[in-house]
């Protein structure tokens, strides 16, 4: 049923990692990553790079409560999860600078791992060529400024990037189970992702069978990694209301660079639960129709699939879409079909840099209001909407010129039609 | 003729006052009450210490039906600013309705919701009775069937709506939802609603329950005006339709046995010293307003209905 | 003839146990030059067997034993009050100390802390009935472990603490009526002195009100103190003539309450002395002959030194502040125990907050925070320290200023959201007090609130440009053109065109929609007449 003609991937690859020359690019990322650590003060309360659930800032308000032998779920503002406070607060206990080169690690790791993998698919489509396609997406994650200073802010988003760069190499590289433990772990944490799990139907040989057990292993995982918070938090469930519940519920409300949050503080109280609903509801349908209709291309579906699960997540930051941007060039061969490639990338520039501008005029100077920095954010997201519609456009358009290659014209017009 | 009678009643006790013929021959031109108790809810909407004129116009009022007898536990006030102790006001814990007038914040005012208490759910609510179980007697209007109910709106309204504390509107379709609420649940026998506002004759007009007489300071088209300014205070001190009415109460109603009748009331502001149409609907009205008393609203006289057929009390009525 | 009929009662009542008591006292105290501090208390106190507890009342308000029956409350404090307590000048507040705003500390029997909080909200509903407040959304806190108020210090189990404060709440003439109305001399007595026309014609004034019952197998003791205390400042530039009680009051004392225990006027000199005059002593008092005091007004020349506690508000954005509590102690070391309610708008940065203090550092310090249950809950801070003499210390919390659901904003939201006053209560070696800080204003950052339909509306867009695709993709192939006729979209078109000039017209032309409507009507009206 599910084909992946494109992506023929073999392990016998895996022995050309270093296609291109590593030290200089990886130095050189590690040194500005470094560097930003120095100017985290700008950042670390940044609107654009922190969110309720990214920022580091509060994940030690919620280990200062645990120093103090207080409970920080009482507090209805600690979106951390036991796991995540513990840990950090370990690593913030050992040593901070550990902290520091670990998050540098990861992210480096992360533009490493999406430059092997890039490179990966790009030799077994295109065959051997003189692109080097890994050093592009490495400089596109490493030396993305977003990337960097949330390195710098020690932002939780690195984490799962890395993550979502992991979950896209065992894709690629075909370990389907690695691909939903990983799935499921990231789930147990911030939820959305959990439709990532769509991805595997590419890597289930057809077999219905064998992509329920793939779910229900992901599951297992998500599961494990609550018990695990259960048990860290003394066996005690009041974890889940400001952690899951807010996610499911969109609760907190505060700016951030998603589609939510003002949308939830103008809304009518009576229809807050219908619009919950209906967002959660609509969110974990989508992939359902994505799947079915991009069926030849997992590559292409990954990037649609990963870049709804930034777009809809309801406490997102900046960095949320620098992985998925920075495979981008992975969809080369769409890339003639394009329709809004400049639209989209002068709005997404645009708007990232009205953001800070927007910012200050309602906060700071008061000579703007609330809607200055929605308008920004909404039109960004927009953005993003609109590059998700154009993948699927550039399908859909693609897989007419395989089909009718020899017939088309460039005056042919294109329109929909019943099937 | 009249201040012999006075003396002879005077002498023979007050049962003989209601059976002179001049007692009766007044009473005949009214027909007769049905209702045995008032109640008024008296509301000031308006925040910010500019709209001075609307809390005084409330307490203008109240000071005017306290006079004529309705107790202050029937009484409703809502007051959206706390004007008397603003520290803008000159002279603190006082409200002046006229320049030389006296104070209408004495000692013997009773407020029931202020501030940010004066909502439209909370007005809503005090219409239709339907509270939550902590709220105490004098927030609430108690009314059965036999009340006759007066509703007082003053702020800055709109077409079709009234403005609460700058911040949300009750719209002529709440009121008229409230309005008929009420009628269902037989909580009024008569009712009058009174809106002083800009516009407010479209505050009544959804308004379709029976036994309803609605008036307005200005027609749906017009502004009402305020009336008087004192420059000590620096505000404008009171509104036209809330003066006139006022004034109509102190000389025309001097007691409850007044009888000056409601259409003496609704001509009491002619456009040319309102300077806007008063407007009046009656068509739910089913009385004639020249043979209703204006204490029937504005006063409470104990009105005792006397019971001729034999009624059996079951045990129902006594558990 | 009346004193009989009271005295009658009194006997009448003995034989079931039931005895009441009533004393009022006005203290008047020159702080300053030309400042003058007024205390009126008035205590009522009933002893009543609960075997044979009859509902027979004397003195005390009946509203009031009802009250603590009901909600089986243990005691109850009150307070409020408008303008700032001038600690450097006036010395210790009176006691319980208020803060800004409205106060609420509530001690009661319940079953459960839902039950607690249930009946908490009823009380407070109750209080509204009886003190004529707006106070129904106050934001109660639950059970604080340290010391708030000083009357209520003493440690008791089993009981359920709620304590609130309602900065914004404002105290006027309604609220002094009521507290009168509680009093068993209404309108004689020194409770005519109490009359609003010069009280808040003043620099402070505070009102309270505690009630308690204590209960000893049957026998129960009900306590009632009502409190006013003004500031007030003589409006004669000169100064130079004393006080009389027609400059403080605007009237004299022209009655006595018969049915006082103890009815007394106290004026402190300025060294001190105390001059004690007791008006039921005094035979010729009536309203023609009425009696009047002179009150010096040179200042107290030797004041009390008290901690002193400010809090002032940092940071220059709607996004981040900073509330820094300043405290500083007397010249003799004190344990002090500060308790800060963080209201639910602001967000706590937990890991920042710190002490920072002169001489000697940072003493030990015992902390508690605490969540209360519920929606729109606040959290309590509090701290328990030594401070050591002339010691100053600062409690900095920073915060995030949060931005709330649209009904979630007073009504005038860019005026800001206070943060409750802190309380300090003072432990020294022979007495203990507790006073408050000031309350600060918190501009939050707010929505636009005109706009909640274009909010909507746009994000239901931004949804709807995702699943339009989606939708359009899943089920329809797109395919080369072959031929197709256009009249459906133009027609489509022609109607969208059509919704836009009308609606461009109404905009340039005023039209009311309402009135739009209205003109339908009266046309059907019309119709209707024609047949």
């Amino acid at each position: 049923m599910v084909e992946s003609k494109e992506v023929q991937t073999n392990r016998k690859d895996e022995g050309d990692s270093s296609s291109f020359n590593l030290l200089l690019p990886v130095s050189a990322a590690v040194a500005v990553r470094a560097a930003s650590f120095a100017y985290s003060d700008y950042f670390e309360e940044r609107v654009e790079f922190t969110s309720t659930v990214y920022s580091f800032e509060r994940v030690k308000d919620g280990i200062a409560m645990l120093d103090d032998g207080l409970d920080p779920f009482e507090t209805k503002n600690m979106h951390f999860l036991p796991l995540t406070l513990y840990v950090v607060r370990y690593l913030l206990k050992t040593s901070p600078v550990l902290l520091a080169s670990l998050w540098i690690l990861l992210d480096i790791s992360t533009a490493w791992i999406a430059a092997q993998t890039a490179q990966k698919v790009w030799d077994s489509v295109h065959g051997r060529d003189d692109r080097n396609i890994g050093k592009l997406v490495f400089s596109l994650y490493a030396y993305n400024p977003i990337a960097i200073i949330s390195t710098g802010i020690l932002s939780l988003t690195v984490v799962q990037n890395f993550v979502f760069a992991a979950i896209f190499f065992f894709l690629v590289s075909d370990r389907p189970a690695a691909c939903a433990l990983l799935i499921g772990a990231w789930s147990s944490f911030t939820i959305f992702p959990f439709i990532l799990i769509s991805c595997l139907a590419f890597r289930s040989n057809g077999s219905i069978f064998k992509f329920l057990s793939l779910v229900s292993l992901s599951i297992f995982s998500a599961a494990t990694f609550f018990a695990l918070n259960f048990l860290l938090n003394g066996n005690s469930l009041n974890f889940v209301e400001p952690t899951y519940t807010s996610i499911l519920k969109f609760t907190s409300i505060q700016p951030n660079v998603g589609l939510y949050w003002y949308f939830f503080v103008q809304i009518f109280e009576h229809f807050r639960s219908f619009y919950t609903n209906s967002f959660v509801i609509l969110y974990f349908f989508m992939p359902i129709p994505i799947t079915i209709m991009i069926r030849r291309d997992p590559v292409l579906h990954f990037t649609i699939i990963g870049l709804l699960v930034s777009i809809f997540f309801p406490y997102p930051t900046l960095n949320q879409v620098s992985f998925v941007l920075a495979i981008l060039p992975l969809l080369e061969e769409y890339k003639k079909h394009f329709r809004y490639t400049l639209l989209i990338g002068g709005t997404i520039i645009t708007t990232i840099a009205l953001m800070p501008v927007m910012w200050h005029m309602w906060m700071v100077s008061s000579s703007g209001n609330a809607n200055f920095f929605f308008g920004a954010t909404i039109v960004y997201n927009v953005a993003l909407i609109n590059l998700v519609m154009d993948m699927i456009f550039v399908y859909s358009r693609r897989q007419i010129d395989l089909e009718y290659s020899d017939t088309l014209t460039k005056k042919t017009k294109m329109d929909f039609a019943f099937y | 003729m009249r201040h012999v009678l006075l003396i002879f009643s005077a002498i023979i006790g007050s049962q003989a006052v209601l059976n002179t013929g001049l007692q009766l021959k007044i009473d005949e031109l009214f027909d007769t009450p049905g209702h045995t108790n008032n109640w008024a809810v008296l509301v000031c909407t308006s925040k910010f210490w500019f709209n001075y004129r609307h809390v005084s116009n409330v307490l203008a009022l109240y000071h005017s039906i306290k006079r004529l007898g309705v107790p202050d536990s029937n009484i409703i006030m809502m007051l959206a600013e706390d004007v008397p102790c603003n520290s803008r006001n000159p002279r603190p814990g006082t409200v002046y309705a006229a320049r030389a007038g006296a104070n209408l914040y004495g000692s013997d005012v009773e407020v029931d919701y202020r501030g940010e208490e004066v909502t439209v759910e909370n007005f809503i609510r005090i219409l239709t009775g339907r509270h939550h179980p902590a709220t105490p007697r004098s927030k609430r209007l108690l009314t059965d069937h036999q009340s006759n109910v007066l509703i007082y709106l003053t702020g800055h309204g709109g077409d079709s709506f009234m403005k609460f504390q700058d911040s949300e509107e009750l719209t002529n379709v709440d009121l008229a939802y409230a309005v008929q609420t009420m009628f269902e649940d037989n909580r009024y026998h008569e009712m009058l609603v009174i809106a002083d506002s800009c516009r407010s004759a479209s505050m009544y007009e959804w308004i379709d329950s029976p036994n309803v007489l609605s008036l307005s300071s200005s027609l749906t088209h017009e502004e009402s005006y305020s009336y008087d300014v004192d420059t000590d205070i620096g505000v404008y001190v009171i509104d036209r339709y809330t003066h006139y009415t006022v004034n109509f109460l102190n000389k025309e109603v001097k007691a409850l046995n007044s009888s000056a009748n409601m259409q003496d009331y609704i001509d009491s502001c002619p456009a040319r010293k309102c300077l806007s149409n008063t407007g009046v609907r009656k068509d739910h009205y089913p009385k004639d307003v020249k043979r209703v008393r204006v204490t029937d609203f504005f006063g409470s006289s104990r009105i005792f209905q006397h019971l001729s057929e034999e009624i059996v009390l079951d045990d129902e009525f006594w558990a | 003839m009346r004193e009989l009929i009271g005295s009658l009662l009194v006997l009448v009542s003995f034989s079931y146990g039931l005895i009441e008591h009533f004393d009022e006292k006005v203290t008047l105290a020159p702080v300053r030059n030309n400042e003058l501090r007024v205390d009126f208390r008035f205590n009522s106190d009933r002893r009543f067997d609960s075997r044979t507890e009859v509902n027979d009342f004397l003195t005390f308000p009946r509203i009031i034993q009802e009250l603590l029956n009901r909600y089986a409350v243990h005691k109850l404090t009150v307070t409020m009050a408008h303008g700032r307590w001038n600690l450097d000048e006036w010395g210790l507040p009176p006691q319980p100390s208020a803060p800004a705003g409205a106060q609420v500390f509530a001690e009661f029997e319940a079953v459960g802390e839902e039950d607690a909080d249930e009946r908490m909200k009823f009380l407070v509903e109750a209080l509204n009935g009886v003190l004529c407040t707006s106070i129904s959304h106050i934001k109660v806190v639950t059970a604080p472990d340290f010391v708030v108020l000083e009357n209520h210090k003493n440690r008791k189990r089993n009981l359920f603490k709620r304590y609130g404060v309602l900065s914004g709440e404002t105290t006027c003439t309604e609220n002094l009526t009521r507290l009168r109305k509680l009093l068993a001399c209404k309108e004689n007595g020194l409770s005519t002195l109490l009359h609003p026309s010069k009280l808040y014609n003043s620099l402070y004034h505070s009102s309270h009100l505690v009630i308690e019952q204590h209960r000893e197998k049957n026998q129960c003791e009900a306590k009632m103190e009502v409190g006013v205390t003004v500031v007030m400042r003589n409006p004669s530039q000169k100064g130079q003539r004393p006080w009389s009680f027609a400059d403080v009051f605007d009237r004299k004392l022209g009655s006595q309450c018969k049915i006082a225990r103890s009815s007394q006027i106290d004026i402190i000199g300025p060294s001190g002395e105390i001059t004690t005059t007791d008006v039921r002593n005094l035979t010729a008092i009536s309203g023609a002959a009425p009696i009047d005091v002179s009150i010096p007004i040179a200042a107290i020349a030797q004041k009390q030194s008290v901690v002193k506690a400010w809090s002032s508000q940092g940071g220059f954005e709607q996004q981040h502040g900073m509330l820094t509590v300043h405290i500083t102690n007397d010249d003799s070391a004190s344990k002090i125990q500060v308790t800060q309610i963080i209201p639910y708008y602001v967000h706590l940065r937990y890991s920042r907050i710190h002490w920072k203090c002169d001489k000697g550092g940072n003493p030990s310090i015992e902390k508690v925070l605490k969540n209360s249950k519920g929606l729109e809950a606040p959290t309590l801070l509090q701290y328990k320290m030594s401070l050591s003499a002339g010691q100053t210390c600062e409690l900095i919390i920073p915060f995030d200023k949060h931005l709330l659901r649209l009904e979630q904003y007073p009504p005038d939201a860019n005026h800001g959201m206070h943060i409750p006053a802190s309380s300090v209560f003072v432990e020294k070696s022979q007495f203990s007090y507790s006073i408050h800080s000031n309350a600060i204003l918190v501009l939050l950052p707010v929505p636009d609130f005109s706009m909640p339909f274009n909010v909507i509306c746009f994000v239901a867009t931004a949804f709807a440009l995702v699943f339009g695709p989606i939708q359009l993709y899943s089920t329809l192939w797109l395919a080369p053109v072959v031929k197709k006729s256009q009249w459906g979209r133009k027609v489509h078109r022609a109607i969208l065109l059509v919704i836009i000039v009308f609606c461009l017209y109404a905009h340039m032309m005023d039209i009311n929609l309402n009135e739009v409507r209205r003109g339908i009507e009266t046309y059907f009206e019309k119709l209707n007449e024609l047949k």
